[in-house]
């Protein structure tokens, strides 16, 4: 199996890069939105 | 089971150990990396998360299929397990090793920072990725200055969970 047998340990500069910026603009808009996108969650299922 | 600073006391050298490896070889041997994967997922099914440890055997037996399928298996998983379980507080876990693998995926990185990143949440739940993505950031901007082309991933990993630990101490 590829995966099992795959032993390299490197990555690209700029993946790093872009995985960091994913990640802090993913969990910037949960803290600003979170509450929001709950109760909207919440209001819809409410109404179904 | 050990738990807490006995579970930080092998983990922390297991990645150092790895993290050393890496450095001076570009790889981790695979004699290093699957007995924590295999500790990470056997830990997860008898600490409660078994379906952790469930999603972390499709995701390996899938890894090879087309993307389709591997990531198609992971996805359906994520979302029909807060269905069945009536429990939506892994998801956020389970996404973030379904992201790893699409990395692995894509060849931006390798099977062994794979590995090691499907172990740690396991073990220490989603957290631990996020501080560990964030330190990598910060790495790879430092040599991204210093004109180097890629970077050996384990040394952030180590360092990222060596902070998480810090933040969230285990004990």
């Amino acid at each position: 199996m590829r995966f099992i047998s795959d032993d390299r340990g490197i990555e690209s500069t700029e993946v790093a890069l872009i995985i960091a910026a994913v990640v802090l603009v993913a969990y910037g808009a949960y803290v600003i939105l979170g509450a929001n996108i709950s109760s909207t969650v919440l209001d819809v299922a409410g109404k179904v | 089971m050990p738990d807490g600073l006995a579970l930080e006391l092998i983990v922390l050298p297991w990645l150092a150990f790895a993290a050393i490896l890496d450095q001076r070889h570009r790889r981790v041997p695979n004699w290093l990396t699957l007995p924590g994967l295999l500790g990470g997922a056997l830990y997860a099914a008898f600490s409660g998360k078994w379906e952790l440890a469930l999603l972390v055997m499709l995701l390996v037996v899938t890894a090879d299929f087309p993307s389709y399928i591997s990531l198609g298996v992971g996805t359906a998983f994520l979302v029909l397990l807060p269905i069945i379980t009536g429990n939506g507080q892994l998801t956020f876990t389970g996404s973030l090793m379904l992201a790893v693998i699409f990395l692995w995926r894509l060849g931006a990185i390798g099977g062994a920072d794979a590995k090691v990143l499907l172990a740690l949440p396991l073990f220490f739940g989603g957290g631990v990725l996020l501080v560990v993505f964030l330190v990598g950031g910060f790495y790879g901007l430092a040599a991204l200055v210093l004109h180097r082309k890629s970077i050996p991933y384990v040394t952030p990993i180590f360092l990222g969970t060596s902070l998480y630990f810090l933040i969230h101490p285990q004990f």
